[in-house]
């Protein structure tokens, strides 16, 4: 196989809470979690985001409390 | 933390708390504040005081939840001894008004962004009830 010798170039991700200091995320504020979360109701990943891990861990928490009350969908169909 | 004398003389510790208590959508907006302030008695009588009360309105629900598909959301922020809660648990999945309901105890950091005229002064409820 012929390997590519181009480089690709990525725009670096950052923590989106960390640049605007946010330092509690609430579950109650369902706009911004839909924003990490995929059309189908999947959580994204830190991968996908470029969230840092402090703040993953409390989105996922708000994520799942949203979920527990009906602000936001476990699965989407 | 804020420390309360209770009935036998010694001290309990009053965390916050914030309740998201959802409603069924047969319901009349007069029936929701009736609904609204029994919950609020209730918590006072168990010793709690009602920091503020948030009605949302009516709302559709992400999924079918307990046979529902819409539903009144209504927010609570209360400070009650941690013995009480129980008790609102129990008075929330007996009234059949209610279909859902969580109770989450605030952290120190939420505590500290809240209002200063929410944590000292009770404000009336009827004046923050915001109309959605």
């Amino acid at each position: 196989m012929q390997q590519t010798t181009q480089r690709r170039f990525f725009r670096k991700k950052y923590c989106k809470f960390c640049a605007e200091k946010i330092d509690f995320i609430d579950y109650k504020n369902v706009k911004l979690l839909r924003g990490f979360m995929t059309e189908r109701g999947k959580i994204l990943s830190r991968k996908m985001t470029g969230t840092c891990a402090t703040h993953q861990r409390q989105l996922t928490k708000a994520i799942k409390r949203a979920r527990s009350v009906a602000l936001l969908p476990y699965i989407e169909i | 933390m804020i420390r309360a004398k209770s009935p036998d003389g010694g001290y309990v510790m009053n965390n916050f708390y914030e309740n998201m208590v959802l409603l069924l959508p047969t319901l009349s907006e007069e029936e929701v504040q009736e609904a609204i302030k029994k919950i609020s008695s209730f918590i006072v009588e168990n010793g709690g005081e009602v920091l503020k009360v948030d009605n949302w309105g009516k709302r559709k629900l992400a999924y079918k939840l307990n046979k529902q598909t819409m539903g009144y959301y209504v927010l609570f922020l209360f400070k009650a001894p941690a013995s009480s809660i129980k008790k609102i648990e129990e008075f929330y999945k007996v009234y059949e008004n209610v279909f859902k309901f969580m109770i989450l105890k605030l952290t120190k950091h939420q505590i500290a962004s809240l209002p200063p005229e929410i944590k000292g002064i009770p404000v009336e409820h009827s004046e923050l009830t915001s109309k959605v």
